[in-house]
This record gives structure tokens, C-alpha cells and sequence, in this order.
């Protein structure tokens, strides 16, 4: 064995670690960031799914407050809730699974003078307003305004 | 075979690190797809409901505009060089730019009937446009009885009244009595309410605007425009009468009695006074037409009075799909039913001074309709509402035409 080939065998064995050791770096930051990428993926279409049913509810009740009209829809200065669970089905109360709470107020510009159940005038503008919170962690994830008026829309 | 060793040496160089390089590049463009796929089907669902969204704001903004000229037409959000789409509001997250159009697309005037109102709602960027037909609705109520003057002028009702329909009013209302009403009473205009808290408890009703009601003269003068009540003073049927009506005067005692004749196209009598006493009876007879009566001169003194037992009703014949008997009066004086009158047409007694009343004392019966400058009632008189008599000169309400449409507006007169 010659002297140069003794030189090249001692560099060759050092460059091997360092070699080694960045590229074991990048593979677990390579392998970090797909971690956090997955679980941010999961999280974001878990909360587009959650937004979706979450509109989808909130769509709902909108066409179910058209569809009662303007001179039948009750008034509620504070909202009225009713609940569901992660899939959007209806719930009889809050309970642990609850997911989504549903709440509308619909409030009249005017009422009819001492009525009971308070009626709107025939003159009113009723702004009807739609949010749907996360009940888990309080945050409101969608609201929905229209107004509703006599023979309107 | 020591070149070739040498060079698988070479070769062996730096492996891992290239390896891990290209590991490193193919996981970055992995997770920049998993990060893209996941954003844009995040954004694509939110984009999905800002379009919902959108919808139903632009729904808010007809509306509110729907609400808005009903209370006033001249409320109305027009197209100007300034704000070619109308004008912009604010509700909740979103808003909405809205304006009504009339014929030719132009800014609306209150003429144009049916009209078009578009409204652009925009929510988090997202725009959608909805264009809707507009017409205006039959005034607000059923009125059995109407007091038109505005402000502190007072209808006043003492006794036992009974009204079966709305009682309405621009001014104010005194219900001394005990007075029976069979629908609502209704307040319009910002100044009409109660005179004094009544004693008996109503549905009310508070509208934001009063409601117009033209003149006796301004609705001769549209249906006759080549003079209006002079022109129905010389352009009559008062010939068709038995006995015929001379001098534009009726005068019945005792049991005298007069039939009003309608023709084709109504029949039209004009008369300066109308005075009934005794049990005289006026009939009316529409078997071929309509009725109409005028009474005048506009604003000067004239007499419109049933005493007694007088009364002025259909004849059993008449005919019951013909419109009803219409009584106009733009004299400036009372018009007085008293005793047991009956009395079935429907009276209308707008002359825009508020000179003169309808009073009825004793226990006369109107079946029709009493749209006044201001009414007292005294004694126990019952007024019954009949449809198909009197409307506002302006729409009650305006409502939504059955044409909707997603995008731009149309002609109004396509």
C-alpha cells in the first residue's frame, strides 16, 4: 500500500461520518415536516368538513325561516339554540355529543302594539341572524344575515 | 483491478448524503401536494359557502328594499352616474348594493308598475345578483272606517259603536265609549295614536307612514279630465232617476222614495244636497251597471243628511256581481246620518281641508265603507265592512311579482 492510498483511505473514512450524520439530519427533518404536514392536512379537512356540515345547517335553517315567512316566524330577540352532533344530526338536548349549536334571533324594526306572542308590524324589517358555534371550544364557525319583509322574498 | 476498485471508491464518495437529498426533495414535493390539497379543498369548501352566502345577502337586499318604499316610495334606492348599481348597505358580515329600475332600466319612479329591484350581495369578495318584478300591494287594512286628516285632527267615537272591519286613521282616535271593534285599528303616520288611552283593549297596529288618500276632486279629475266634478255637473245621468233629479237637489220627506238607476259603464248623478226625512227610502238599482254618486261643488257648503227612518240600500233585483254604490262628497259640511238610517253604499268624504265631518247619531247601519276627513260617532251605530269600495292613492305595501332571476335585470315592460 502505497502512501497516497494510505492518505486517501484516512480521508474517506472521516467524510463517511459527516456524510452520515447530514444526511440522517435531513431524512428526520424530511420526515419531520411530513409528520406535521399530515397532521396539518388532518386538521384542515377536518375543520373544512366541520365548516361544511356547519353551513349546511346553517343553509337549513335559513330556508326553514323563508319557508315559514315573514308574518309566521317567531320573534327571538335572544337566540333560540337547538343542537347536533359531529354529522349534523339533530339532538333533542345539549349532551357530551354535542358538536354544533344552532342559534337564530329574528328581530322586527316594529311590532304590533301588546302583542303576545309579539307579532311585527306590517311595516317591519325582521333581520333574521344564523351563527353556529363549535361547542367544544365556544368558536363560532359560520353566520348567515337576510332580512325578511312583507311580501318579500 | 485496482483502477477498478479505486474507482467504485470514488463513486461510494458522498452516497448518503446524495441519497438523502433526493429523499429530501421527494418528500418536499409530497408534503407541498398534501399542504396544497389540503388548503385548496379548505378554501374551495369556504368559497363554496361565501357563493351561499352571497345568495342570501342579495335576498336581504331586495327585501330591505321591498321594506323600504313600501314605508315610503321616495325611500327608494335609484341608479345614479355616482352609484351606477344603487347604493350599498351593511348586514352582518356581508353587504348588499340595491336599487330599483324602471322601464328601460332606468332610475324608478313611482309611476312604473311594476318595477325591477337588483341587488348585488357580497360576502368575504364573493358576488352573486338576483333581480327581482315588484308590484305594489292594496293599501294596508280593511277599513269599515277611515279618518284621513293627519296630525292632532281627532275621530272621535262615543256611545255604543260597534265596527265590524279595521278602524283607521293618519290623525288621532278618542274611543269614549264602549266601542266594539271586529279587527284592528290601525295608526298610521308618525303623528297618529290615541287621543286618550282607551278604556276597552284593541289589536293596533303602527304604521310608519300615513296613507294617502286622494280627494273627492282629484278623483273626478282623473276619471273626467276634461273638468272633473264640473264636468259631471253638466255631463250626468240625474235624468235616469225616478223621479228624475231636478236642480241637483234631492229632498225626501215621509215616505217619499227615489230610485238611482246604474246603465252600462256606471251611471254617474251629480247633486248639490241630499237631505232624507221621515221613512223616505232611496234605492238603488245596478242591475245593468254601476252607481255613482257625486256631491259638490269641491269646498262648498252643501248637505248630505238622513234623518229618521230614511234609508238607501240595493233593491232585492240588484244586481250582486256589479260594483257596489259609491257616494262621493266634496262638500265642505257634515255629512249626517241620524235616528235608525240605514245606509248601504260606501261614503267617501276626503276633501283636503278637513272642513267637514261624518257623524252618525242614533242607530244607523252602513254597509260599505266610510273613508272620512274625520268621523264622529254617537249613540250606538254599526258599521259593517264590504270589500271592493275604496283605495289609497298609494300602494299599502310593495311585494315581490313572481319574476325572479340570478344575474342582471330585464325591461320591465318585456
Amino acid at each position: 500500500m502505497g502512501r497516497s492510498e494510505l492518505r486517501l483511505q484516512k480521508r474517506r473514512r472521516g467524510f463517511t461520518i459527516i456524510n452520515a450524520l447530514v444526511a440522517s439530519l435531513i431524512v428526520a427533518t424530511c420526515l419531520g415536516g411530513m409528520v406535521s404536514m399530515f397532521y396539518f392536512s388532518i386538521n384542515m379537512t377536518r375543520q373544512s368538513d366541520e365548516v361544511s356540515v356547519a353551513y349546511s345547517l346553517a343553509r337549513q335553517a335559513m330556508e326553514q325561516v323563508k319557508e315559514t315567512g315573514f308574518a309566521n316566524t317567531a320573534e327571538s330577540v335572544s337566540p333560540s339554540y337547538t343542537y347536533f352532533d359531529n354529522n349534523g344530526n339533530l339532538q333533542s338536548q345539549k349532551s357530551a355529543s354535542t358538536h354544533f349549536q344552532l342559534g337564530i334571533t329574528v328581530v322586527s324594526s316594529s311590532t304590533v302594539n301588546g302583542s303576545n306572542p309579539v307579532q311585527p308590524s306590517p311595516a317591519a324589517l325582521r333581520t333574521v341572524t344564523i351563527t353556529v358555534t363549535n361547542v367544544s371550544n365556544n368558536q363560532q364557525i359560520c353566520q348567515m344575515n337576510t332580512y325578511l319583509a312583507r311580501a318579500g322574498i | 483491478m485496482n483502477l477498478v476498485n479505486r474507482n467504485r471508491r470514488k463513486y461510494q464518495h458522498g452516497d448518503a448524503l446524495f441519497t438523502a437529498v433526493i429523499f429530501a426533495l421527494i418528500i418536499s414535493v409530497l408534503v407541498a401536494g398534501f399542504g396544497t390539497v389540503s388548503v385548496s379543498y379548505y378554501q374551495r369548501s369556504s368559497r363554496d359557502e361565501d357563493y351561499a352566502s352571497a345568495l342570501y345577502m342579495a335576498e336581504a337586499g331586495i327585501n330591505y328594499e321591498l321594506n323600504q318604499i313600501s314605508l315610503n316610495a321616495s325611500n327608494a334606492d335609484l341608479p345614479s352616474s355616482r352609484a351606477p348599481n344603487g347604493n350599498t348597505y351593511s348586514l352582518g358580515t356581508g353587504s348588499f348594493t340595491v336599487a330599483c329600475e324602471g322601464s328601460g332600466q332606468t332610475a324608478w319612479n313611482e309611476s312604473t308598475i311594476p318595477l325591477n329591484i337588483v341587488s348585488i350581495g357580497t360576502i368575504n369578495g364573493v358576488s352573486r345578483t338576483i333581480t327581482i318584478s315588484a308590484t305594489g300591494g292594496a293599501s294596508n287594512g280593511k277599513y269599515a272606517l277611515f279618518g284621513v286628516e293627519l296630525g292632532t285632527q281627532t275621530s272621535i267615537m262615543n256611545g255604543h259603536v260597534q265596527v265590524n272591519g279595521d278602524v283607521g286613521t293618519n290623525g288621532q282616535l278618542a274611543f269614549n265609549g264602549n266601542v266594539g271593534v271586529a279587527g284592528n285599528v290601525i295608526f298610521n303616520g308618525p303623528g297618529s295614536g290615541w287621543q286618550s288611552t282607551p278604556t276597552n283593549s284593541y289589536t293596533t297596529v303602527y304604521n310608519p307612514s300615513p296613507i294617502n288618500w286622494p280627494t273627492v276632486d282629484q278623483i273626478a279629475n282623473k276619471q273626467y279630465p276634461s273638468g272633473g266634478l264640473s264636468y259631471v255637473a253638466t255631463h250626468n245621468d240625474n235624468s235616469m232617476s225616478n223621479p228624475p233629479i231636478t236642480s241637483n237637489t234631492v229632498l225626501l220627506n215621509g215616505n217619499g222614495n227615489m230610485t238611482f238607476y246604474g246603465k252600462p259603464g256606471g251611471a254617474n248623478y251629480y247633486l248639490t244636497s241630499l237631505t232624507c226625512n221621515g221613512n223616505s227610502q232611496i234605492y238603488f238599482d245596478n242591475t245593468n251597471g254601476p252607481v255613482t254618486i257625486w256631491v259638490g261643488p269641491d269646498n262648498v257648503s252643501g248637505t248630505f243628511v238622513f234623518n229618521g227612518g230614511s234609508s238607501a240600500k240595493p233593491l232585492n233585483s240588484d244586481n250582486p256581481n256589479n260594483p257596489p254604490v259609491k257616494i262621493y262628497i266634496a262638500t265642505n259640511n257634515d255629512v249626517i246620518q241620524n235616528g235608525n238610517t240605514t245606509l248601504d253604499a260606501g261614503i267617501y268624504n276626503v276633501n283636503g281641508t278637513g272642513s267637514g265631518r261624518v257623524i252618525f247619531n242614533g242607530n244607523p247601519t252602513v254597509n260599505g265603507s266610510v273613508i272620512a276627513n274625520v268621523f264622529t260617532l254617537n249613540g250606538t251605530p254599526i258599521i259593517n265592512y264590504t270589500p271592493g269600495y275604496f283605495g289609497s292613492s298609494n300602494p299599502g305595501y310593495y311585494g315581490f311579482n313572481n319574476n325572479y332571476q340570478e344575474g342582471p335585470s330585464w325591461d320591465v315592460q318585456n
